[in-house]
């Protein structure tokens, strides 16, 4: 196995290690942030469904982006 | 007593939240000095203490391959270098020759990492990176230095501009307050994927070798009273998570970092 090679195996390991955690986090967040903000406004549900949304589209988001910088660095 | 409760004994007389866990040095200083002052104390601190005793290891062991510096390195120099370089050129080749100045701080988060995890693999150790108190104060300290790096590269205003998705026409400004939000969950999500991805993996392979453990002392008592070593195969395993985990660390830290330089957001 060559040196990139080597490389090229470690960025896809990083990645697939990656993967679960950045497009789960920012939903789970949203979604904790959209109840606190109904629970202040009075406005249950619809904060936390915006949020929700808005948590997967930054998840998928983040991936791409660092999707791109992971395959530019190996 | 039977084996059957000697290693319920060991294993679980600690246990958190019914998980077996494998006996260490704070454990079996709490479990025979339970009624000193000290004993209670230092288990309280049981992660705090594996932590710092991994910064002393990797203090004590710098110091000491430095102590006779050889312009031909061997032994001990000749390693320590090989990691120094090693994790040097691994940041300069993401970051560029800028990346220079960040080597001090990823190199030691590396390392770090590095000899928390491995600790686990040692007998009477615990590797304080399977709690999530510890990951959860690194990602802290990397998520306010990218901040801080944000706001001094791009300036207050310029952050916000960057955080609102760089507007650049009436239709980018549309879509400015949507883009506003995901970019606040994606650089607050940053620091809770880093934590619980280390916690998350460490915290499995502990658990993991625990129970191995526990049943390889229930395994043909009579016959190995010691028990077998069920948890070797994934010892080895442990070894290669250990270097992996910190190795996704620092990389992902050096890519935080990189995205908040001025000029990434131009290949965006």
């Amino acid at each position: 196995m060559t040196t990139q090679d080597e490389k090229e195996g470690l960025g896809f390991i990083a990645i697939a290690m990656l993967m679960p955690f950045v497009l789960s986090v920012p939903p789970v967040i949203g979604w904790f942030f959209g109840r606190w903000l109904d629970g202040k406004l009075g406005t249950d549900p619809y904060f936390m469904y915006i949020f929700i949304i808005l948590g997967i589209a930054a998840g998928i988001r983040e991936f791409i982006r660092l999707l791109k910088k992971f395959s530019a660095n190996i | 007593m039977s084996i059957v409760g000697l290693a319920n004994c060991i294993f679980f007389a600690n246990a958190h939240g019914g998980i077996p866990e494998q006996p260490n040095l704070v454990t079996l200083l709490f479990n025979r000095f339970q009624d000193t002052v000290w004993a209670p104390y230092l288990y309280l601190w049981e992660n705090i203490f594996f932590s710092v005793l991994a910064a002393l290891f990797i203090s004590f062991i710098f110091i000491l391959a430095a102590r006779k510096k050889e312009l031909v390195p061997t032994g001990l120099q000749n390693f320590v270098e090989g990691i120094v370089e090693f994790t040097r050129k691994s940041i300069v080749e993401i970051l560029g020759p800028e990346g220079e100045k960040y080597v001090p701080f990823l190199g030691t988060l590396f390392l770090y990492i590095l000899c928390m995890n491995l600790f686990g693999l040692v007998p009477l150790l615990k590797a304080p990176s399977s709690s999530l108190n510890i990951t959860i104060a690194q990602a802290i300290v990397v998520f306010i230095l990218v901040q801080y790096l944000n706001i001094k590269n791009q300036g207050l205003g310029g952050f916000l501009y960057h955080l609102a998705g760089s507007p650049k026409n009436a239709v980018g400004w549309m879509m400015a307050p949507m883009l506003f939000p995901i970019e606040l969950l994606t650089q607050v999500s940053r620091p809770v994927t880093l934590a619980l991805r280390l916690f998350g993996n460490m915290f499995g392979e502990h658990v993991l070798i625990g129970y191995f453990a526990f049943i390889g002392l229930l395994i043909l008592p009579h016959i190995i009273p010691t028990g077998v070593p069920l948890q070797i195969p994934f010892m080895f395993l442990g070894l290669l998570t250990a270097l992996m985990q910190a190795l996704v660390f620092t990389l992902l830290t050096t890519v935080y970092i990189l995205l908040s330089s001025p000029s990434s957001e131009e290949h965006d």
